[in-house]
């Protein structure tokens, strides 16, 4: 400590701009390539190579696409059907987790974090095999179960974190006011739970909309996505029209994700509990 | 038990090992401000809990207007529940705080806005109907919480410790309102406190309780005055308590205080002859005489040194040891003349303690050292 302070204020300085040095170098790392895709998806030129003009011909294109466009509504149809169904499960789970003490809810509170951390791939690939053994051929029916199965566990880490705050005695006062268990869990705990619930659903939607891996495993024949749509398209090179699209995709995310943010009062946030911690 | 609001027929309730509340008996009449007055832990908020049907009672009955109703859940009992911590809901407005209770009713919607103007009048928030309870200080949160009650016209209303959160003087006004409002609606009220002072101010009749189990039930005067236990003679008020044991001496008892002092004590006194008593004198009772002063005829009477002189405005505690009990009496005087080196005693003096003996109350021994220091003020 004293030794810290005792050391001159220009080996300090220096010190301090090599780390602004270093962040600026991290950070232009990460959105660099970002910045080139957005400022490409304008460019007058069919190479991404040289900047050559402003033109907005690319969004033009990109919208009278008509494969592209087919796969842009698939993609939003899966969104919104296993957000949905997530959501429902996922709230539900949340709630039977934080509000019950039963045999082994220890041990389900801790495996919910397990689809978070274990490789998507592996998440992938275990998702086809269960539908390989089960006998059922990959469809539109399996992209929806398997996204809904690795959004769950993000919805109800979400909605519980924002339950571990819920007061108790608010479902004993409905009660005691004569709400039943349903009208209690309408009026008083969904309400609290709301916010809760709307942003893990943004989290979840957004999952959906860009997921590759999850659905290139599990789609089946002529189910194409918006990312596998786009991973198709860049085997034949990176166009401009791949740089709108992006920027498209870029655009829809970071908005829910805003509006998550919004709703949190902060960065989405994901709690992580020991299990069978209180 | 028809002519009871609520009437607990040998009420238990365990915890697993813990018995918070033990074989309790109490009959509560219609319209009554009746209180629950004991320390933490003493089961006072489980036996709540209990008539609010949060839970269920291990033995016993309760009876609500004469009907059982140890079967029903919260949601069709006839009674609402003021919480310590108001349990507002924080969604909701002020006026749909108030009005959710006549809404699960479903009642008419002009009716429920006809009560809930009425009840929001009654606690003096009417201009507040629209604000969120976040936006409301502790003690308007605390009269929205007894409004949201209150509304529903329920049969008793329980309140736990409903002003525990507030500061003192917001307290003591909030104290006089409920009165107020309680002597309005007519509901029988049943007031959970550990303040021995809130629930003599406000209460019809109180029933201490301690560790469970009920020591007194009695009007505030009587249980001031008439302590049923050592406990209540020394959690409400303070007491001197003096061990011995239980003489006869025809018409009125005699007690033997060892070192072969004897005080005489009312006749109705408790505890057999023979038998290991204490005896309880508050300190107001007790009259301090200069040594050599004749002291009047038949007083109990003590001598001892004054050890210790707190000036307390209307009033003076002195404490003062008396060698011939080696233990030492609170003795409390009202400030009548001027204070004064002249009119007060001071440290070393010797002084003469009287008392007369119909304030001397005997109680079964507990051999529980200290209850004196239990007191609350
Ligand atoms: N749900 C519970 N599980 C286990 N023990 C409990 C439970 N509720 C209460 N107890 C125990 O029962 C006893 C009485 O508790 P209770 O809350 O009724 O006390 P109280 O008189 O209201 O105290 P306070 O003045 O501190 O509120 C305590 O020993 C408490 O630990
Ligand atoms: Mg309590």
């Amino acid at each position: 400590m004293r030794r810290a302070l005792s050391r001159k204020p220009r080996d300090q300085r220096t010190k301090a701009k090599g780390l602004r040095l270093f962040v600026a170098g991290v950070y232009g790392f990460l959105f660099a390539p970002i910045v080139v895709l957005v400022l490409f998806s304008f460019n007058d030129s069919k190479r991404n190579a040289t900047w050559q003009g402003f033109t907005l011909r690319w969004y033009n294109e990109l919208f009278h696409d008509g494969p592209v466009l087919d796969a842009l509504f698939l993609t939003l149809k899966i969104a919104v059907l296993a957000t949905i169904l997530a959501t429902i499960f996922g709230a539900l789970g949340a709630y039977a987790l934080t509000r019950y003490k039963f045999r082994g809810s220890g041990l389900y509170n801790g495996a919910i974090y397990v689809p978070l951390v274990i490789p998507e791939i592996v998440f992938a690939v275990a998702l086809l095999s269960g539908f390989n053994a089960a006998g059922i051929i990959p469809s539109f029916k399996t992209i929806i179960i398997a996204h809904v199965a690795f959004m769950l566990s993000f919805v109800i880490v979400v909605v519980r974190s924002r339950m571990a705050g819920f007061d108790r005695t608010l479902e004993e006062a409905a009660m005691d006011l004569g709400a039943n268990e349903i009208q209690t869990f309408v009026y008083v705990t969904l309400p609290f739970m709301m916010p809760g619930i709307l942003a893990g659903s943004l989290l979840a939607f957004v999952l959906s909309f860009d997921d590759f891996v999850i659905t290139f495993f599990n789609s089946g024949v002529g189910n194409t996505t918006l990312p596998l749509k786009v991973y198709s398209m860049v085997k034949f090179g990176v166009t401009p029209e791949i740089n709108a699209i992006s920027v498209f995709m870029l655009l829809v995310s970071s908005l829910l994700l805003l509006a998550t943010y919004k709703l949190q009062g902060g960065p989405p946030t994901i709690t992580v509990r020991a299990p069978g911690e209180e | 038990m028809d002519d009871f609001a609520i009437y607990l027929d040998g009420v238990t309730k365990r915890f697993g090992p813990v018995t918070a509340v033990e074989r309790m008996d109490l009959g509560i009449a219609r319209g009554e401000f009746f209180s629950l007055l004991g320390p933490s832990g003493c089961g006072k908020t489980t036996t709540l809990r209990m008539i609010a049907g949060f839970e269920e009672p291990s033995e016993g009955a309760i009876f609500l207007d004469g009907t059982d109703v140890a079967k029903l859940p919260p949601f069709r009992r006839n009674v609402n529940t003021v919480f310590q911590s108001y349990a507002l809901f924080p969604h909701l407005n002020v006026e749909k705080n108030v009005a959710f209770g006549l809404k699960r009713k479903k009642l008419a919607r002009h009716e429920i806005k006809r009560r809930v103007t009425d009840a929001l009048r009654l606690v003096e928030l009417e201009e507040r109907r629209q604000y969120k309870p976040s936006q409301l200080s502790g003690g308007m949160q605390q009269r929205v919480a007894l409004a949201r009650a209150l509304v529903n016209l329920p049969s008793v209303l329980l309140l736990d410790e409903p002003l525990g959160a507030l500061d003192l003087k917001l307290r003591r006004q909030m104290q006089l309102e409920l009165k107020h409002i309680h002597k309005d609606v007519g509901i029988t009220f049943i007031y959970v406190t550990h303040d021995q002072e809130e629930a003599l101010t406000m209460s019809d009749r109180i029933a201490v309780m301690n560790a469970g189990r009920v020591e007194q039930v009695g009007v505030p005067e009587d249980l001031y005055e008439h302590p049923a236990t050592r406990f209540v003679a020394g959690f409400i008020g303070t007491s001197n308590f003096i061990e011995g044991s239980l003489e006869r001496d025809g018409d009125h008892g005699l007690m033997n205080l060892g070192e072969g002092q004897r005080v005489l004590v009312p006749a109705a006194a408790g505890g057999s002859a023979g038998g290991p008593v204490e005896l309880a004198v508050r300190p107001e009772k007790i009259r301090l005489y200069e040594v050599g002063q004749e002291v009047p005829e038949g007083l109990c009477l003590l001598r001892g040194k004054v050890r210790d002189v707190v000036y307390l405005g209307m009033t003076t505690q002195y404490t003062i040891e008396v060698p011939v009990l080696s233990r030492q009496f609170t003795v409390l005087e009202q400030n009548v003349e001027a204070a004064s080196d002249q009119t007060l005693w001071v440290p070393g003096e010797e002084t003469q303690l009287a008392w007369h003996p119909s304030h001397n109350r005997v109680l079964p021994a507990e051999g529980s050292a200290g209850a004196q220091e239990e007191d609350a003020a």
